[in-house]
């Protein structure tokens, strides 16, 4: 489905070359989950943006059922995000003037003009409502984040990018800003809507609850990707040796 | 959509929006209050410039009037093909002259002021006149006629003409009531017995004698005067000496002849140190005399010529220097005294409709062929220099005060940079939900738009109830500072004039909105090209 070919990218600042991916290959399937993990400064995040046509890499292509979608005009990058991918973030990235409902409405805005928005602008917030309750703030339709945990402001950021029925889900560190318990929820979320919706997740975490749950475990380090347990039960055994490898703490 | 409604979120959320809006408020309503008052001044001049000279006015720099008789000059101009369009012709004479009066201790004062004969009624037809005479019951009857307290004013401080002589009832009204002065207005300086240079000469045996008097015979330096001066003679021929010999004019009933004299020649304004707001005070009352001395329109060479008159009101157009210059009075009597039977100066018409002036004048023109001798002009001619300085002075205004709005647009800049800077997130967040380049750049364009909008409704509102209430304004500010900021002394108006003009105020709207935007696109393009995984990671 999404299929990323030897991907490059160095950040440069003045004579400074800081290469943050080098020559990443890796396919994913359609209706996979996909967990990213690695050191800080291993480049997962980077990965996820040029994935999600966020940025463009140095070198290498990324194909979306074959189409190369990493050479796009912006136009088109821009539909893509829309359409075909939703985003997550640790920090939530809610619009703080807006309500937990219009936040979740916007990315059904941005893809409509005036004309069609007023068409089918009842059918979009019958939508988001159903999306938040589903995500089980049904009661906080017309909260603003500052009103919210972060958990609340975490699953109402899911529910934003499941607005547009997105055939995949970039997630950077969804749970990186939660206490254990809360990011358990949303990584139970994640799963539900992945085996409901059949929506393919692409994740970059440090959480070793999510790790166990996902369907593939890639590891990063210093850009490259290093190893791909094959199975459940590899990943399982391989957990301690992660953490060692990876210089992260245990049950992080 | 979404570009409306972030617009409307970050005008209701965002406290530097305020400062934006409150910015392009002030400048508006500067703008406006500004314009409001100078365009009123402007109106109120150009409004007092042409009821005073009416709309077309023939003149002639002949100080001897127009060769042809006034009569056959009104014939002409009706028979003409613009007879139809004009509503009324008023023919006067226009001549400068001195205006002398006595205030008390023999204190004489001397002013130049422009003499112009009128027939009241005529010239109240032709237009701006009779409105701004100061007494209620000239305004609807014009005339020169002393009122009755004017008249028994005259008579008791008259010394050669006792207030119960009965001689002097011939010709007047002089069933006299009490004298009914305006007790509002304080009278400062006593009135002096009545000036007048020869009379005060003549020996006083001779004053006393009616016929004597200048402002009943202004024929002075006749025959009669001669034969009347009886022994003095020798002093009297030698006063007559000085005087050249004008045109007789014929005998007169006793009586006093009326002079319309300009507000502020006979008034001082000052300011009243228990209120600490300037009024005017009388220097010269009605019933009081004055002498005038002006130009005979003598075949040869100007002749001085000489008269005194009695003050049966005042004008006031609240214009400095039309009511400290202008001294009406009869048309006949001047064209007597200057010798110029049936000739004026001036003639004044008022038209039907102002719009046929070039029309007419041009009609007029090949009527009176000589465009020396008949200059004939619009009133916006004749005044084309003021009228061109005061638009000329409004335009400069205009132009400095479009900088306020560009001081105001440079902050709008800055407080935009800052507002991009502040959601440099919000803009990473938007394009990787898949706002586009141009979504993000109308957000902060829309946003501007509608900051300038905000601003220049409230600026408008603002600005045209400062206007309406700018006197209010100016009074409160007066009590709070102690300095007055207008002061009416200067300007002789009452109040701050003001008109508002709603084409300025739609321009002034338009200009403070483009502004807005303007200064927008700088911060809007820079937001549009932030680079999504930047603006993401922005803290």
């Amino acid at each position: 489905m999404i299929v990323a070919e030897n991907l490059h990218k160095v950040y440069r600042r003045n004579a400074d070359q800081i290469v943050v991916l080098k020559g990443i290959s890796m396919e994913v399937n359609q209706g996979e989950f996909v967990s990213i993990v690695g050191a800080s400064g291993s480049g997962k995040s980077t990965f996820l943006h040029l994935l999600g046509t966020l940025d463009r890499p140095d070198q290498g292509a990324i194909y979306l059922d074959h189409r190369r979608i990493d050479h796009l005009a912006s136009k088109e990058r821009d539909r893509l995000r829309n359409q075909t991918f939703g985003f997550i973030f640790q920090f939530y990235h809610l619009l703080p003037e807006l309500t937990m409902l219009e936040n979740v409405v916007i990315p059904a805005m941005i893809g409509s003009s005036i004309w069609k928005w007023w068409g089918k602008r009842k059918e979009v917030h019958k939508r988001a409502e159903e999306i938040l309750k589903r995500v089980g703030l049904g009661h906080r339709l017309r909260h603003k984040p500052r009103e919210l945990s972060g958990g609340e402001m975490q699953r109402t950021a899911i529910a934003r990018a499941f607005m547009t029925k997105p055939r995949i889900l970039l997630a950077d560190e969804p749970t990186g800003n939660l206490d254990i318990q809360a990011g358990q929820q949303i990584v139970q979320l994640l799963r539900d809507l992945n085996r409901s919706e059949g929506v393919t997740v692409i994740m970059v975490t440090h959480n070793l609850e999510i790790v166990s749950s996902a369907d593939r475990l890639v590891r990063m380090v210093a850009g490259s990707i290093c190893e791909e347990p094959r199975d459940s039960q590899e990943k399982y055994d391989n957990h301690s040796s992660f953490a060692i490898k990876t210089h992260l703490p245990l049950g992080v | 959509m979404y570009v409306v409604l972030l617009c409307l979120r970050y005008l209701k959320t965002r406290f530097l929006a305020t400062i934006c809006i409150i910015s392009v408020m002030l400048g508006v309503a500067t703008l406006i209050v500004v314009n409001s008052v100078m365009n009123g001044f402007s109106t109120k001049l150009k409004d007092h410039l042409h009821k005073l000279m009416s709309d077309i006015v023939i003149e002639t720099p002949n100080y001897q009037g127009f060769p042809l008789d006034t009569d056959l000059m009104i014939q002409l101009i009706q028979n003409s093909s613009a007879g139809d369009k004009i509503q009324a012709i008023a023919p006067s004479i226009e001549v400068f002259a001195m205006i002398n009066f006595s205030l008390g201790d023999d204190q004489q004062v001397t002013r130049a002021v422009n003499l112009i004969g009128i027939d009241p009624v005529s010239r109240t037809a032709a237009g701006g006149f009779a409105e701004f005479l100061v007494d209620k019951n000239r305004q609807t009857n014009p005339t020169f006629e002393l009122s009755p307290s004017a008249m028994h004013r005259f008579l008791s401080q008259s010394p050669r003409l006792p207030a119960k002589d009965p001689s002097m009832t011939t010709g007047s009204s002089l069933n006299l009531p009490p004298p009914q002065l305006d007790p509002s207005l304080p009278f400062v300086p006593t009135l002096p017995p009545p000036p007048n240079p020869i009379g005060n000469q003549l020996p006083k045996e001779n004053q006393s004698q009616i016929p004597n008097d200048p402002i009943l015979s202004p024929t002075l330096g006749n025959k009669e005067q001669k034969n009347n001066t009886g022994q003095n003679e020798n002093q009297t021929e030698k006063i007559v000496d000085q005087i050249p010999e004008i045109d007789p004019v014929p005998e007169r009933d006793f009586k006093p002849t009326g002079l319309i004299l300009g507000w502020a020649l006979g008034t001082y304004r000052d300011r009243n140190p228990k209120t600490n707001e300037t009024e005017d005070r009388y220097i010269l009352r009605p019933g009081d005399r004055v002498n005038i001395v002006s130009v005979g329109a003598g075949k040869s060479h100007p002749e001085p010529i000489y008269s005194s008159f009695v003050i049966c009101d005042y004008i006031r157009t609240d214009m400095a220097e039309y009511d400290s210059h202008m001294v009406f009075v009869p048309l006949d009597y001047l064209q007597d005294l200057r010798g110029m039977k049936n000739r004026v100066t001036h003639i004044l018409i008022h038209l039907k409709d102002y719009a046929d002036a070039r029309e007419v004048v041009n009609e007029l023109k090949s009527v009176f062929r000589d465009p020396y001798t008949y200059h004939i002009s619009t009133w916006e001619e004749k005044q084309g220099a003021l009228i061109a300085a005061i638009d000329v002075e409004r335009g400069i205004l205009n132009i400095l005060l479009f900088l306020i709005i560009g001081v105001a647009g440079f902050s709008i800049l800055a407080i935009f940079t800052m507002i991009v800077v502040e959601k440099t997130r919000d803009i990473g967040i938007l394009k990787a939900l898949g706002a586009s380049h141009s979504g993000i750049l109308c957000i902060f364009l829309g946003y501007g738009l509608l900051l300038g909008s905000v601003g220049c409704i409230l600026g408008t509102v603002l600005g045209l109830e400062i206007t309406t209430h700018i006197n209010q304004i100016e009074h409160w500010i007066t009590q709070l500072t102690g300095k007055e900021v207008f002061d009416r002394s200067i300007y002789y108006f009452s109040e701050i004039p003001t008109a508002i003009s709603s084409v300025m105020v739609v321009i002034v709207n338009i200009g403070a909105i483009l502004t807005s935007v303007i200064f927008s696109i700088i911060p809007a393009v820079r937001a549009a090209m932030l680079h999504p995984v930047r603006a993401l990671r922005y803290e």
